[in-house]
């Protein structure tokens, strides 16, 4: 009863999205996805089911992929976010995935594409050189009602092929 | 959303505390609890973060056992080298649960913790004796996976009580383990039964063989039946034996995903082409 | 339009891609407008009740909360041809999860808790949700007040005092003697299932009403005119005071055509003093209130001579429209209709029922019945051949409809895209040759009516600088239509693409278009714009035979520019021949283009003839190749062939992706999909890890044909493409799985465990 009387405090924070600080006023019940959208102007994040299933919500967080949209916000101060509006580099060139979406038409409503770009994003920073079956089960939380996915996985191997020359980064091992 | 409190200790006596409150909800990766949340299913008045307390990310992997933190990721556990060396099949089966996002957030332990009626890692830690260590405002406490996943949910837990890890044990000289699975969809997609097996796999055959199947009982569980027609050392009618044991033996619900006699007629075949497989090793 | 193409029949950047890639295209969930309440609603736990009472008071306490609203602020009903919908329910409520209260407050927890406090005193009703049932004589009603609704007596026939609300009748030459006739005859009953959209954007529109009275709408709404229309009529508002603005919608697949999360919003609205409201829907709130395909049921006897002729065919069909009636009289004419499939069959007689029941409404689902309808006839089609041995393609060639030949509805179609289709996919799928080992296999052909009459129009204007603008109220979903329009308008402007920017889509900016439904767009849009290009071009070619002093008919206008035919160093770009700038002396060009087909009639409502029901039809042919797990059950799919007569193929890559996506839609809905309701009417599967659509890993390759049969009204020769993709896949795999191992099912979704049952291995199934 007390709890629910008592309103939970608000607190500032600062969170690290796409390179840039934000300082945002949040809830303690707030998710990442509303934060991202609403405080960061990340509209980018979609919200396609609100309960972990569609991928459409799909960020960066430390570099792993995480779906804002049970992600709660405090849990993510001083990580580094990254959403698809960070793939554009500062001067103005679209990344390999962008480039490849665009081009092998990977794109219809576009609803998925931001959450399809960063799980892509985040299988091709671990593996340089999937396999489509290996990109197929990367995007298998991301569903898309459009393409029959055909053209987004053809893009995300093409993406590979260009970004192919780049090093592979591991996983750090973990302590054992 | 409604609102809740959001605690995050990083002391282990502050979480027993927190958690002992009326209303209160553990959350480690939170693809459950804050799923259901989402959904309107639970309305917490505090929902209590555990992923800051000591030592919860801790992966430890010797000949001995292994020691899996509450707070190590599927996407770590498949990761570690250690871990997949000691254990390629768990980490093979880690690795095909849910989605690439969800694995990075939902852990090991807390997919036992949730208390599921279907869990791809329950059937595999229940085959391998895995135990759970657990603390709370009595102190500490082990129990075994396959007494915690007897009821739904968190009900193995007292007020406060918090798993703080896993244990797998050393692994016995020739031990195997087999898994299948059944599901309607081929990605992201949790399975409407499954089948484990472990057993120590010689020339001669089977022995210390252990049987666990998801969709049999309202829960994930050992199938002593199969067990014992496979003890003899699994020639070609002891199998059949155990395939007739586990469908006798399996009370399977029928719900809007399939029907009991349907769940009932897939153990059998997943616990024959999992005996295959074994016998194949 | 002679003379080389420029621009159609390329695949040139889709002009929307580069803001989707930068997750800067705005769709309406995105949008934020300055004092923004944001909305709740609250929905009926029973499906079928009387409402006694509706306390607002704990939710008006709420702090924020600005106005709380339920059905007897708005006593309105809405949909065309039948308004039988309330904004919010008025004195009972007919499905759970239909719209009861709104809240709008200052945040969405606000707006949520205040909802969640709304109480509704209700006294339950017996409850029909078979539709079977619902239309025996005794039934429950669920809308006794029928007569009062204002409905459009010309469209369709309900049948007094039922839940029947529109009764389909077709009846060509003698069925009887064609039965006498025949040397066979063959039964079946097929089902297909209750399934959502699936579109990943979630419902979302932000309504304002402006003191002055003025209201607009931005909204995920397919058909923006078509749901002005619908309001004004509603409100008794002129439609010049609803505005309704469309972003970048994502995914419709007919879910977003007509009114649907719009009434409570405008609700809520209209009560805010002003102040804007935003309603974005829940993905639960998607599988339980905003739509959903209905279940349909479809009975056919068929009449064939021992060649394999049809000779005689009577269908009956069952259309579950749920609560309200949304789009079903016209679903249940135009598929029922369809049930003839693309064959001659002389004599026939169809009966489609539409049938309230206690249910989600069904709305348009992308082949608008076809779907349903394909699943039964070429389920049969397959049936007939193996009771007359024939083989399944040859006897599809042999009936199949060819220029000349007429349909059920007494129509004589042009440019007959079916044995070309069926052709190319029996080729791609090398039927000549055995198949592997262990596979099943079946190719389908299917056709698909687009609705008309139905008309749409566009203005284009030169801008000072010689580019076009184009005005065009279809919208984009993710189907390429700018793309394609953009391309459409160059091409007959005689512009570059690049220098056509298209509008769209804006009821207050671009003109009236019937909808963004039914395949219809590139046809009649299309028409629309390339009239629209063709007028501003006559004005291009005037202005041009001005300033170079040469006549119009010595003039070639290409790249945006026009050329002396014999001397192409004498030319005038268009910036020379534009505007209103300080030194222009031409004045504004404008081009305008309005289309609607040609002599398209409507049916008569006792015969179902209609000498010309559809500008166009959708010609397609779907092959497919799979295996089946005999211990489980489980299909795995190795291949779909996707074969379709384009008339004229516009963008290869957009018609590749609608075909694509198309038949992925086919595939999962046909093996996974199904929306389940408890037996309280309640949906047990409302999220998308218990409602299965298919993942990444669960599509096969798809190969798709592009058959050009032009059409002589078509744009270009084109026809539609968006639907034909979904149709036919169902029967495809039901065909296949009996080539494979030898059963038969006739219900969706074909799992792995209907398999078992008819396969034997597992008893027969208990209701």
């Amino acid at each position: 009863m007390d709890a629910r009387t008592q309103k939970p405090a608000r607190q500032v924070v600062e969170l690290e999205v796409d390179g840039e600080t934000i300082e945002a006023t949040i809830a303690p019940h707030r998710l990442l996805v509303d934060v991202l959208r609403d405080a960061c102007g990340r509209t980018s994040v979609k919200e396609g089911c609100e309960s972990a299933s569609c991928g459409a919500c799909t960020v960066l967080v430390d570099d792993v992929p995480r779906l804002a949209c049970i992600t709660p916000a405090a849990d993510v101060i001083g990580s580094k976010i990254r959403t698809a509006e960070s793939l554009r580099s500062s001067d103005g060139r679209l990344h390999a995935l962008q480039e490849a979406f665009i081009h092998h038409h990977a794109v219809q409503c576009g609803f998925c594409t931001p959450g399809m770009l960063m799980a892509g994003l985040a299988l091709l920073e671990e593996n340089s050189r999937p396999t489509e079956q290996e990109v197929r089960d990367a995007i298998a939380g991301n569903l898309c009602r459009c393409t029959g996915y055909v053209r987004i996985v053809r893009a995300i191997l093409a993406a590979a092929q260009t970004l192919g020359a780049r090093p592979e980064r591991r996983l750090p091992e973990m302590a054992s | 959303m409604f609102p809740f409190h959001y605690h995050r200790p990083t002391a282990w006596p502050d979480a027993i505390q927190l958690l002992s409150r009326p209303g209160a909800v553990a959350k480690m990766g939170g693809c459950d609890v804050l799923t259901k949340y989402r959904r309107g299913q639970i309305r917490p008045e505090s929902v209590v973060a555990l992923h800051l307390l000591p030592a919860v990310g801790e992966l430890r992997t010797s000949p001995a056992g292994v020691q899996i933190g509450a707070g190590v990721s599927l996407r770590q556990l498949v990761a570690a080298p250690s871990f997949r060396e000691l254990w390629p099949e768990i980490a093979a089966v880690a690795a095909q649960v849910a989605s690439p996002a969800i694995r990075s957030a939902a852990t090991a332990v807390g997919n036992v913790a949730q208390g599921w009626e279907v869990s791809d890692l329950v059937p595999v830690f229940q085959v391998c004796g895995a135990e759970l260590d657990v603390v709370g405002p009595g102190g500490e406490r082990s129990l075994t996976v396959d007494d915690y996943a007897r009821q739904p949910g968190t009900g193995a837990l007292n007020p406060g009580e918090i798993i703080a890890r896993l244990r797998l044990p050393a692994r016995q000289q020739g031990f195997r383990i087999a898994y299948q699975r059944f599901a309607l969809r081929d990605g992201f997609d949790l399975p409407l039964v499954s089948v484990a097996v472990g057993a120590v796999v010689t020339a001669q055959g089977f022995a210390d063989v252990r049987v666990a199947a998801v969709g049999g009982q309202d829960m994930p569980s050992r199938c002593e039946a199969a067990e014992a027609a496979l003890a003899g050392g699994g020639d070609a009618a002891s199998l059949a034996q155990a395939a007739s044991a586990l469908a006798a033996w399996a009370k399977p619900p029928s719900d809007f995903r399939a029907s009991g006699e349907y769940r009932r007629h897939l153990l059998g075949v997943l616990l024959s082409r999992a005996l295959g497989t074994l016998r194949a090793q | 339009m002679s003379g080389p193409l420029n621009v159609i029949g390329r695949s040139p950047q889709q002009v929307d891609a580069l803001e989707k890639v930068l997750g800067r295209a705005t769709f309406a969930a995105d949008i934020s407008l300055p004092r923004m309440l944001h909305g709740a609603v609250a929905r009926s736990p029973l499906a079928h009740a009387t409402i006694r009472n509706i306390d607002l008071s704990a939710a008006l306490r709420v702090k924020g909360v600005r106005a709380v609203v339920c059905g007897r602020d708005v006593p309105y009903r809405y949909n065309l041809p039948l308004r039988d919908q309330p904004f919010l329910a008025i004195d009972r409520v007919r499905y759970v999860g239909e719209p009861v209260a709104a809240v709008a407050a200052e945040d969405l927890d606000a707006a949520r808790e205040a909802a969640s406090l709304i109480r509704v005193e209700y006294e339950e009703l017996p409850a029909v949700l078979d539709p079977a049932q619902a239309m025996l004589s005794g039934a429950p009603l669920l809308h006794p007040e029928f007569n009062k609704y204002w409905r459009d007596e010309k469209l369709f026939d309900p049948i007094p005092n039922s839940n029947v609300l529109s009764h389909f009748k077709l009846r060509k030459g003698d069925v009887e003697a064609g039965f006498a006739e025949a040397d066979e005859i063959f039964e079946g009953t097929y089902t297909s299932q209750a399934f959502n959209h699936g579109a990943i954007e979630p419902h979302a529109v932000v309504a304002q009403v402006e003191l002055a009275g003025q209201m607009t709408l931005w909204s995920c709404q397919q058909s923006p005119w078509f749901a002005a229309d619908d309001l004004a009529i509603a409100l008794g508002w002129p439609v010049h005071r609803i505005r309704v603005v469309t972003p970048f919608i994502g995914g419709g697949f007919g879910a977003k055509h007509g009114l649907k999360a719009e009434p409570p919003a405008v609700a809520l609205a209209l009560k805010t003093g002003g102040r804007p409201v935003k309603l974005v829907m829940s993905r639960e709130e998607v599988f339980t209130a905003l739509g959903v395909r209905g279940a349909v049921t479809v009975k056919l006897r068929t009449g064939v001579k021992r060649d394999g002729r049809l000779v005689a065919r009577t269908a009956e069909v069952i259309w579950d429209t749920g609560a309200y009636a949304d789009v079903g009289p016209l679903l249940c004419r135009n598929g029922s209709y369809s049930s003839t499939g693309p064959y001659r069959i002389p004599n026939q007689s169809i009966d489609g029922y539409c049938v309230y029941t206690n249910k989600v409404v069904t709305s348009a689902f992308r082949s608008y019945g076809t779907m349903e309808m394909s699943f039964a006839y070429e389920s049969h089609m397959d049936e007939i051949a193996r009771g007359l041995q024939m083989d399944p393609v040859q006897i599809r060639r042999q009936n199949l409809l060819q220029d000349g030949d007429e349909t059920a509805t007494g129509e004589t179609p042009k440019a007959v895209g079916l044995v070309p289709t069926l052709t190319a996919c029996a080729s791609a799928m090398e039927w000549d040759k055995p198949k592997a080992p262990g596979r099943g296999r079946a190719i389908v052909s299917t056709a698909k009516s687009s609705v008309a009459p139905s008309g749409s129009s566009s203005f284009i204007q030169m801008n000072d600088d010689g580019t076009l603008n184009v005005m065009c109220s279809t919208t984009e979903m993710g189907q390429g239509s700018r793309t394609v329009m953009t391309q459409l308008a160059a091409e007959a402007a005689g512009a570059r693409f690049e220098d056509v920017h298209l509008i769209a889509s804006d009821t207050a900016v671009t003109p009236p278009d019937r909808s963004t439904s039914s395949s219809r767009s590139t046809f009649n849009m299309g028409n629309a714009i390339v009239r629209a290009a063709g007028d501003a071009r006559e004005q291009i070619l005037d202005k041009a035979s001005e300033l170079l002093e040469e006549p119009r008919e010595n003039l070639d206008v290409r790249d945006s520019a026009v050329f002396v035919r014999k001397d192409s160093n004498r030319f005038c770009s268009f910036a020379q021949l534009a505007g209103v700038r300080p030194g222009s002396n031409f004045g504004p060009i404008v081009g305008r283009g309005s289309f609607v087909p040609a002599d398209t009639t409507a049916f008569n409502v006792k015969t179902g003839e209609g000498r010309r029901i559809t500008a166009f039809w959708l010609y397609s042919c779907q092959g497919v190749e799979l295996e089946v797990d005999p211990d489980t059950g489980k299909i795995t799919l190795h291949r779909v062939v996707s074969a379709h007569d384009t008339g004229r193929t516009l963008n290869p890559v957009a018609c590749e992706g609608q075909i694509e996506g198309g038949a992925a839609i086919g595939c999962s809905t046909a093996l996974f999909e199904d929306l389940v309701l408890d037996r309280d009417g309640k949906v047990l599967n409302p999220n998308f890890l218990d409602y299965r659509m298919a993942t990444s890993c669960d599509i096969p390759p798809i190969e798709s044909i592009l058959i050009e049969v032009p059409h002589p009204e078509g744009p270009y020769g084109a026809k539609g493409i968006g639907e034909g993709p979904t149709t036919g896949i169902a029967a495809a795999i039901a065909n296949a799985v009996e080539d494979a191992i030898g059963v038969r099912i006739t219900d969706l979704p074909i799992t792995p465990e209907k398999i078992l049952r008819a396969l034997g291995k597992l008893p027969p199934a208990t209701p």
